[in-house]
């Protein structure tokens, strides 16, 4: 199985990327700042700190995913090297497993250094320990993985910058396809309804992974929701590997 | 054929089969939502996942423009429960943002004061105390609305930690809304319970004031008949 050399490579060459670092940096400093709120939130700073450092997280996470799922691919054929890596005894499987993986080690480890500094001033500000908040945290690291598949299958097909497009839009219309149902509902033409639908029953509903509000309010969130919703991110990730391999095997490389 | 179906064949089998379990997930996600009372409203602006954060800006927002406005008439009345209305579209849960527009529209919009904070106790089952009780006393002080006000009070006392002013009040609106019998017992309940002596004391001078008022004017001869012993049965005591 060469699918472990491959991720171990990718997740190395990902994290020499300065661009990482600038990011996680930007984020500690955007969790921070919500410090200064104190004079315009009337003793709501703490759920404004909390709401802030898990939504930067979110979208600095996303940024991760994508810049790392797209670039992990249109690298190797932008460089070149995939001829040299698929000339040896490499499955294209295998080849795109890795890279999924590689990818995915380096967002989920950006994204766990992010949750280590965010914890860490929120337990400071608490006074006690924040570990509820872990729950919107993990759903969050699912979301990103289905980024980072997406953002996989995507670069198989177009160049990086066209694939970073298709990923961002990708996670933006997942977080509306919950409204969908009441677009086709009050929708007036046919072709509008099955447009919707098909949108609606493709891409994957990303409001699942949105626990936010409910954690920070500390409310009762069921484990079997939980599991639930990761398991249903696992799927629609391997939904994009599957595809990833499909294109990759039908690609002539030579 | 077997190399053909393994080369070609298996990926497009795994990919429907994935697509089918979604499907039976997917339901149940939104059946657990739904039970546990964690869905959503449908927000007009997509906010792409930062409903949170949204919610913190207009908050923010809110607090600068009650900041800056001398008196609340009908149109600054009309733009502030808007503005916690979205807040609390977009982020159900936000205790304060009800108690905040609720007492900010309390006196000059007290309709909207209620509707508003009425949201918050749909949206949230165990919600603090506080939020019924201020549509209380929208409903009690400025809308002279008794039965409205039980309505609330009776969801106020329900919560563990509610003050004990909240059953006085309860007791007087059930007086003033017609419910003599209820609001004798209520008096009597407050008056054994109290842990403090002005607590009593409140409650007696209530206790005696609804008995003899009863007894005095009420048509019902089995109700002055209990207000009469229960009038006796304090005095004994005291």
């Amino acid at each position: 199985m060469n699918i472990w050399p491959i991720a171990q490579s990718s997740f190395k060459e990902s994290m020499r990327q300065k661009i990482l670092y600038v990011i996680v940096i930007f984020s500690f400093i955007t969790i921070l700042s919500a410090l200064l709120y104190k004079t315009l939130a009337i003793n709501q700073e703490v759920k404004l700190m909390k709401d802030v450092g898990l939504a930067a997280m979110v979208v600095l996470g996303v940024l991760v995913a994508i810049f790392t799922g797209t670039n992990s691919i249109s690298r190797e054929i932008d460089s070149k090297t995939i001829h040299t890596l698929l000339a040896k005894p490499v499955k294209r499987s295998e080849f795109v497993l890795g890279k999924f993986l590689g990818a995915g080690l380096t967002t989920l480890f950006n994204l766990a250094i992010m949750t280590i500094g965010f914890l860490i001033i929120v337990a400071i500000v608490e006074k006690g320990a924040p570990f509820y908040l872990l729950k919107a945290i993990v759903l969050t690291a699912v979301e990103l993985l289905i980024l980072v598949s997406a953002s996989i299958f995507f670069s198989t097909i177009f160049p990086q910058a066209i694939s970073t497009i298709f990923a961002l839009l990708l996670f933006l219309v997942g977080h509306v396809t919950n409204l969908l149902p009441y677009l086709i509902s009050k929708a007036e033409t046919i072709g509008t309804k099955i447009i919707a639908s098909i949108f609606y029953y493709l891409l994957p509903n990303l409001q699942y992974f949105n626990l936010r509000a409910e954690v920070v309010n500390n409310l009762s969130i069921p484990v079997s929701l939980i599991l639930l919703t990761i398991i249903y991110g696992i799927l629609y990730a391997a939904i994009g590997v599957v595809l990833s391999i499909f294109v990759i095997r039908g690609k002539d490389f030579a | 054929m077997n190399k053909i179906f393994f080369k070609w064949g298996i990926i497009p089998l795994c990919f429907i089969v994935l697509v089918l379990l979604l499907k039976p997930i997917s339901l149940s996600i939104d059946d657990i939502r739904r039970i546990q009372g964690l869905e959503r409203a449908v927000v007009a602006t997509p906010n792409f996942g930062f409903d949170t954060i949204l919610a913190d800006i207009l908050w923010v927002k809110a607090i600068q423009y009650l900041g800056g406005i001398p008196k609340i008439t009908e149109v600054e009345g009309a733009v502030i429960y808007k503005m916690f209305d979205r807040i609390t579209d977009l982020d159900p849960q936000f205790t304060e943002a009800y108690k905040l527009g609720g007492l900010t529209l309390s006196v000059e919009e007290s309709e909207k004061a209620i509707s508003l904070l009425e949201k918050g106790i749909i949206n949230n089952k165990n919600i603090e105390w506080t939020v019924p009780y201020y549509a209380s006393i929208s409903a009690f002080f400025h809308l002279k609305d008794y039965k409205e006000a039980m309505r609330f009070l009776e969801i106020a006392v329900k919560a563990p930690d509610h003050p004990p002013h909240i059953d006085r009040l309860l007791a007087t609106a059930n007086n003033l809304a017609g419910y003599k019998e209820l609001s004798l017992d209520m008096w009597q309940d407050i008056y054994k319970n109290a842990a403090q002596n002005y607590e009593k004391d409140l409650a007696y001078k209530n206790l005696v004031k609804l008995s003899e008022e009863i007894i005095q004017s009420h048509p019902d001869k089995d109700l002055k008949e209990k207000a009469k012993a229960m009038l006796k049965d304090v005095e004994i005591k005291r």
